[in-house]
């Protein structure tokens, strides 16, 4: 009974570990750059929640109705996306050529990070917050076991979001126009694609994907602070990397093998030591699989 | 005229891969660019097509000055090219490659992919599997066929015969006579003289970066200079 509640409690920390994953893989699959500002997107979103919709002394105590707090920190999430694109990706490719292929726009976004952050905790220092939602009981109890609706609806969302993400890069013109930016940029071009103008779509999608997932974490531990965003950034790496990068279907299951391994991991070795088997295993999969377990042949690029 | 390049210089960096160059493209015209390895054809292609900066000059499409158009606009005003090394994305379908080719178009094309299926069989039966089992041939058509479905008026290729067999160089020039004949211009870059200059109505002679000559294919086969240095005859 007790390894079922830790399946179940692995499975929904994994729901919003693979939500933070899809972002990072499809930065990486689509720019072929690994975006640091996700998990700072993550923090914001959650952090804007919490202010809007508490209630206190602190800046923006608006008091709102969560549904609107969290409409707000999505979009806020957005447009700082959209101005990290602008700042990182897009002017670093504009001045150095393409920059995708050197570690300009990671390490700028690296310094995103630590901006918002920092900026964060000048607004609101940098103790924990409550965020709640309004609803009394919030888990489900069947057969001995507690099932947090937060959790499970974080779950289900990510895998909605991926399914109509999957649907609309094969099916839809400005998914193959993306695709075809990830496979061949110049060639994109030549048919016509505005590659500067649907690039910052990528950046869109990774910001609503980082904001809901701070969200949902927020009201699944009922907690925010400033630096919850570096703890899930790494456990979402790994995920990505255990899936494949670029492919967003293996972030979603290597997101859920990390929040089990790291549940499983606490439960049996205690607290101190969950980062060994995350990382341990990253290490691991780096050395003898390179590619992910759904990953093909070629590194980082056109995987949809 | 349909195309008009005055004046066109480019530069990278230090290399100077454009001089001065003026070249001219008539509606149902086949205009060849001809010149050895590192003379400034491609360069000349990619500033018409607006991949890569003018440092002077002016490209008239039209009537209209793009010069400063995006290279993506100019692809939606129907001048197309076909890249050198067929540039198809390997990674997704023969089908999905034509449905990237018609990005630009707002109307329906599925009447004018099944035609162009219809003139290429080896696509059509290929058409959901992963271009990059296509053949180089296979490949080549399927560019020509991915710029035909932008509806182009004029098609820019870029040393569309490189890595062919000799037959299938002859399909391929057979298809550019045929397109344009059905009424499209093309602007073609060559180092296949010989077959560059039996299909085109004029052409240009590069040196580094400069025009030595222009003329008729009579008039530069006849050179004898150029015929020494291009054409493989001594």
């Amino acid at each position: 009974m007790q390894s079922a509640q830790q399946l179940i409690n692995g499975l929904m920390l994994g729901g919003i570990l693979a939500f933070v994953a899809v972002a990072f893989t499809l930065t990486i699959g689509m720019l072929n750059f690994l975006n640091f500002t996700i998990p700072a997107l993550f923090m914001l979103a959650a952090m804007v929640t919490w202010a809007l919709s508490a209630s206190g002394e602190h800046i923006f105590a608006l008091g709102l109705p969560w549904y609107a707090a969290a409409a707000i920190g999505i979009a806020v999430a957005m447009v700082a996306s959209l101005i990290i694109e602008r700042f990182t990706y897009r002017y670093l490719k504009a001045h150095y050529g393409d920059a995708t292929e050197h570690a300009l726009p990671l390490v700028s976004s690296l310094g995103f990070l630590i901006i918002f952050e920092h900026a964060v905790i000048t607004l609101w220092g940098s103790d924990p917050q409550r965020l709640e939602l309004p609803f009394r009981d919030m888990d489900l109890h069947f057969a001995g076991l507690i099932v947090g609706i937060p959790h499970l609806f974080s779950l289900g969302l990510a895998i909605t979001l991926v399914w109509v993400l999957s649907w609309l890069l094969k099916r839809s013109s400005i998914g193959r126009a993306l695709r075809a930016i990830a496979e061949n940029p110049d060639a994109a071009t030549l048919m016509g694609v505005e590659v500067a103008r649907i690039v910052p779509v990528v950046f869109l999608v990774t910001g609503m994907l980082s904001a809901l997932a701070g969200i949902l974490y927020g009201f699944s531990y009922s907690t925010v602070t400033p630096y919850i965003g570096d703890a899930v950034a790494t456990d979402a790496i790994t995920g990505m990397v255990l899936g494949g990068l670029g492919n967003v279907w293996g972030a979603i299951v290597g997101g859920l093998l990390v929040g089990l391994i790291k549940v499983f991991a606490i439960s049996q070795f205690g607290a101190e030591i969950e980062k060994i088997p995350v990382w341990g295993l990253l290490l691991l999969i780096l050395i003898i699989r390179p590619t992910g377990i759904f990953g093909k042949s070629r590194l980082g690029r056109g995987k949809f | 005229m349909l195309l008009r390049i005055e004046q066109l210089d480019v530069l990278y960096g230090r290399n100077h891969a454009v001089k001065a160059m003026s070249l001219d493209l008539d509606a149902g015209e086949i205009v060849t660019v001809l010149g050895a390895n590192g003379a400034g054809k491609s360069s000349l292609l990619k500033a018409i097509q607006g991949t890569v900066p003018l440092a002077r000059g002016r490209v008239l499409f039209k009537g209209a000055n793009i010069s400063r158009w995006s290279a993506a606009r100019r692809v939606g005003n129907g001048l197309v090219m076909v890249p050198e090394g067929r540039q198809i994305f390997i990674g997704m379908t023969v089908h999905e490659n034509l449905l990237l080719g018609a990005y630009t178009r707002r109307d329906d094309t599925a009447a004018e992919i099944d035609a162009i299926y219809e003139r290429f069989p080896n696509l059509a039966q290929r058409r959901d599997l992963p271009a990059s089992v296509l053949s180089g041939g296979e490949q080549q058509m399927l560019a020509v066929a991915r710029a035909l479905v932008a509806r182009p008026a004029v098609m820019m290729l870029d040393e569309p015969s490189l890595g062919l067999s000799p037959i299938l160089v002859k399909q391929l020039f057979e298809l550019i006579v045929d397109l344009n004949r059905s009424g499209l211009a093309i602007l073609l870059v060559e180092q296949n003289t010989n077959m560059a200059l039996a299909v085109a109505h004029r052409g240009y002679v590069l040196e580094l970066g400069r025009t030595v000559m222009q003329g008729t294919p009579a008039e530069l086969s006849s050179d004898e200079q150029l015929a020494a240095a291009y054409l493989g005859q001594a």
